[in-house]
């Protein structure tokens, strides 16, 4: 955590395996409950700052293969409870993916980021 | 200020006609709270306390509470209760800050809506009269129909709205810091070559190169924002308050099960609630609750609590005007209770009315206004129309007197 103590951060690496079908691939980001958050996601380059949490159709299997889904998303903490997460979910893939990150904070009004890098193979 | 002295003029002429009844004083242990909804109608109609009821977050925890509650799946709890949000439980979070600040039906019914469930299994000698069953079995639910709107609405968009400005900062960042850092373009490159080669460890080459980059750059993104920092100081000051129209709907059913067998139960007891209001952001503020029962534990309506409760309906209703507003010097609260039993004469509907108003004149000095009509009849006050005016007069230096 930086020295003013109200940022910090929270990286996911991952990746996760498609096929060579042409079955959609979906991603969902719940955010924690209470909070305010703004997500920027790479392969949606037209959609810029999309508020809470969100289900986005991302491509086909055979589409995503050899791409990189990266997840910016920067959570203020307002519920009062200092607690903030975010739950990464995809689905269409071979399996689905679920992966949530948790990061508590000194109080309201904190932001986290969260970064996601998640490559497709 | 002029208003205020306006209103207060309007319950000293409604004290007027309390002139030539008899003093006396309403009894002040029954309020309109006792109406209010149970926070779980099943668990609160099997006599379960509300700390052991089990609230799941998560299915996972639903299956494991469960698990332990039937000994593994394989008996009946003796004594049990669960209540959760289909919503929450099921799919995903509605709770986010941006659908909390809808007042939509749809939104408000997903985020409010909680179903609640109870089993309860008597030793002998603890059923009653009226439920003699050994087995009982309740369901309930509740949720909200409107929740008024956020106080800090406005605040909530210039959050949104510095929020999206630092992420923009901040993505420009990481793009020119991703593009400008040698090591993660080789690592991606590496990765996507490993990949085509087919290299089995591509994968957890790329996490450690990508991981390494998310460690270092991003805190230094966010050290040289300069937007977070206002945002904190915008942000630690936003309340949840919510004032305008609220509404909600609570309902329970207990059942016997007499033989300890499915197919022979009969309706124990019963219960729905209905609440509404209207609080205002100048200090007004109203509430109205109404409640049906099936066979109470006790009958609101029944002072000397001597008549059975066996197959009684009964339905209490109640309002609560109040006003008081921080800059203020006048303050009231007025509050109407009405009682009945709907299929049995013997105890007759009742109502209570009371009126509490107070004025503060300055250095210290409060005029205060009581009216109140009880349950029997009698109007109740503390003089004629003059002495039903207290004048409380304190010590010392200027302070608001309570």
């Amino acid at each position: 955590m930086p020295d003013n103590q109200s940022t910090s951060t929270v990286a996911v690496v991952d990746v996760y395996s498609v096929n060579d079908t042409d079955d959609k691939v979906t991603l969902t980001l719940n955010m924690s409950d209470g909070d305010s958050s703004v997500t920027n996601i790479n392969l949606l380059p037209g959609e810029p700052g999309i508020v809470g949490s969100l289900t986005r159709l991302l491509g086909t299997n055979k589409g995503l293969k050899g791409q990189t889904l990266t997840v910016t998303t920067l959570v203020i903490e307002l519920s009062g409870n200092d607690d903030t997460s975010m739950t990464i979910v995809i689905n269409g893939g071979k399996e689905k993916y679920s992966h949530k990150s948790e990061k508590s904070v000194i109080g309201q009004g904190d932001s986290v980021l969260y970064t996601a890098d998640i490559a497709f193979i | 200020m002029k208003k205020s002295v306006r209103i207060a003029a309007v319950f000293l002429l409604i004290g007027s006609a309390a002139l030539g009844q008899s003093p006396g004083s309403t009894d002040t242990t029954i309020t309109l709270d006792l109406l209010r909804a149970p926070s779980s109608p099943a668990v609160n109609l099997l006599g379960i306390a509300p700390s052991d009821i089990e609230k799941p977050s998560d299915l996972s925890a639903f299956r494991l509470s469960l698990n332990q509650a039937t000994n593994n799946f394989t008996q009946l709890p003796k004594s049990y209760a669960v209540e959760f949000n289909p919503w929450l439980l099921f799919s995903d979070s509605n709770r986010t800050i941006d659908r909390l600040r809808k007042n939509d039906f749809v939104n408000n019914f997903k985020q409010s809506f909680t179903l609640s469930a109870g089993i309860r299994n008597l030793d002998a000698g603890e059923e009653d009269s009226l439920s003699p069953a050994k087995t009982k079995v309740a369901f309930g639910f509740k949720f909200s129909i409107a929740r008024g709107t956020l106080v800090d609405d406005k605040l909530l968009d210039t959050i949104i709205g510095m929020q999206k400005l630092a992420l923009k900062e901040i993505q420009v960042g990481i793009d020119s810091l991703i593009s400008s850092d040698p090591a993660y373009k080789s690592a991606v490159a590496k990765f996507h070559s490993f990949h085509d080669a087919g290299l089995n460890d591509s994968a957890e080459f790329y996490q450690k190169a990508a991981a390494s980059r998310h460690e270092v750059l991003n805190l230094q993104i966010l050290d040289l924002n300069q937007t977070l920092p206002l945002l904190k100081s915008k942000a630690a000051g936003f309340q949840m308050r919510r004032t305008g129209f609220k509404a909600d709907v609570a309902g329970g059913l207990a059942l016997d099960f007499l033989e300890e067998r499915f197919s022979d139960s009969r309706v124990a007891k019963a219960g729905a609630w209905a609440t509404a209001g209207y609080e205002g952001r100048t200090g007004w503020a109203f509430l109205a609750l109404g409640r049906y029962l099936f066979q109470p534990d006790k009958i609101f309506a029944d002072k000397s609590g001597t008549v059975s409760s066996a197959n009684i309906h009964t339905l209490d209703g109640g309002a609560r005007l109040i006003y008081s507003a921080p800059q203020s010097r006048f303050s009231l609260s007025s509050e109407l209770i009405y009682r009945s039993v709907l299929n049995k004469s013997a105890v007759p509907s009742s109502w209570r009315f009371t009126v509490n108003a107070d004025y503060d004149i300055g250095q210290n000095r409060k005029l205060t206004f009581a009216f109140g009509r009880d349950f029997d009849g009698t109007v109740s006050r503390t003089g004629n129309l003059i002495a039903a005016l207290n004048l409380l007069v304190g010590f010392g230096n200027s302070k608001k007197l309570q």
